[in-house]
């Protein structure tokens, strides 16, 4: 291979590639934290004794799981605006990711809550709490604390699921990765750096995952 | 003197299986009794249904003079409020064989929960409370420890 390596347009656009991950970051964040709550309803949803309700979530759950990310993406932002819910290209993004995010989560929080000794529920009805307070102050705290690892996968799971932001022209970092190679030509160098970015980020966030579930751990 | 407890008449099945068959028992204040029977002869059922972790279908339940989990409306036996039965339920104690602590709270905030998100207590008033009784069960200087962390007895 005769080759020549030329990093310089990179560092020359060092800035536009580091805003781009800074809204990639964001943009999942957001996502997981809206995606945990629609999780958490579709979880309990499907667990839920009424009929309607379970078959509501079930639906939910297996509709987005079996459509792919991007025909999602490109549904929510050329087709909703059609039915008269114009979003822009960044909340039209969020909405996406969160729904779907949601679904993924569901079954992760699905699973975690099964897995919970029946004790738990009726030593908090024992004592007198309500269904609702059992939840918030026992079932949902140690769900949550049991399903922390497979939480961090899904989460970086998304993050990397942002590159496909840039198929509606939301500026995170694939969208600059792709300007700057469409401009300078420099495919390796830009692709290359780009996937760089994306390991790094996903080792960083794993790492700071992996300290949340020791600190958050129930101790044994 | 009017009794604490008083039931009379409990049925319990579990679909075709008849666990209580028709129990009548009285208790009065201060009163230690101790259920006897085979395995399997329902006496953790009958406690179950005091402490209304279990419906019962015939029968009725009276606690300090309230009728436990259901009232007669017109006729009709009719189940109280989710709410009613949770304020019910604080009434009576229950220790599970199987302890059923909360995992991820310490020892003094298992004891506090009950105090502040049931009688509405102030939390320093409920630590206050859950650090002296834990003091004297023995327990003072395991009040910071998980329940993972605690040997069967002192759970």
């Amino acid at each position: 291979m005769n080759y020549d390596f030329n990093f310089d347009v990179i560092w020359r656009n060092w800035d536009l590639l580091a805003e781009g991950l800074g809204l990639g970051l964001f943009l999942a964040v957001v996502s997981i934290a809206i995606g945990c709550g629609i999780g958490l309803l579709a979880a309990f949803g499907m667990l839920s004794r009424h009929k309607t309700l379970r078959w509501i979530a079930v639906a939910y759950v297996s509709a987005i799981r079996n459509t792919p990310i991007l025909v999602l993406i490109l549904f929510c932002y050329f087709a909703l605006p059609q039915l008269g819910i114009a979003l822009d290209k960044i909340s039209s993004f969020v909405f996406t990711l969160s729904i779907y995010a949601g679904a993924y989560l569901a079954e992760v929080f699905r699973s975690g809550l099964v897995a919970l000794p029946k004790g738990l529920r009726e030593a908090g009805l024992a004592i007198g709490l309500t269904e609702f307070k059992i939840k918030t102050n026992i079932i949902i705290p140690v769900m949550f604390r049991n399903v922390l690892p497979s939480l961090s996968n899904n989460f970086i799971s998304l993050f990397k699921d942002t590159s496909l932001a840039a198929a509606i022209a939301v500026p995170e970092l694939t969208f600059y990765a792709r300007k700057i190679n469409v401009e300078s030509f420099r495919v390796i160098e830009t692709w290359m750096v780009a996937s760089m970015i994306y390991v790094v980020a996903c080792y960083v966030i794993a790492a700071l995952l992996r300290r949340l579930e020791l600190r958050l751990a129930v101790p044994r | 003197m009017s009794p604490i407890l008083t039931i009379s008449g409990l049925h319990k099945s579990f679909g075709k299986v008849e666990v209580l068959k028709g129990i009548d028992l009285t208790m009065q204040q201060g009163d230690v009794v101790s259920l006897i029977g085979s395995s399997g002869s329902g006496k953790t059922t009958l406690l179950r249904c005091v402490n209304l972790l279990e419906d019962f279908e015939q029968g009725s339940i009276e606690l300090a003079g309230q009728s436990i989990g259901y009232k007669q409306d017109g006729g009709q036996r009719r189940r109280l409020s989710e709410r009613e039965i949770a304020r019910q339920r604080a009434m009576t104690g229950m220790a599970f064989q199987q302890f059923n602590l909360f995992p991820h709270m310490t020892a003094l905030r298992n004891v506090m929960l009950g105090l502040i998100k049931t009688k509405k207590m102030p939390k320093d008033e409920a630590r206050a409370v859950a650090e002296k009784w834990l003091e004297r069960v023995g327990m003072g200087q395991r009040r910071d420890h998980y329940p993972g962390q605690l040997s069967g007895g002192q759970q």
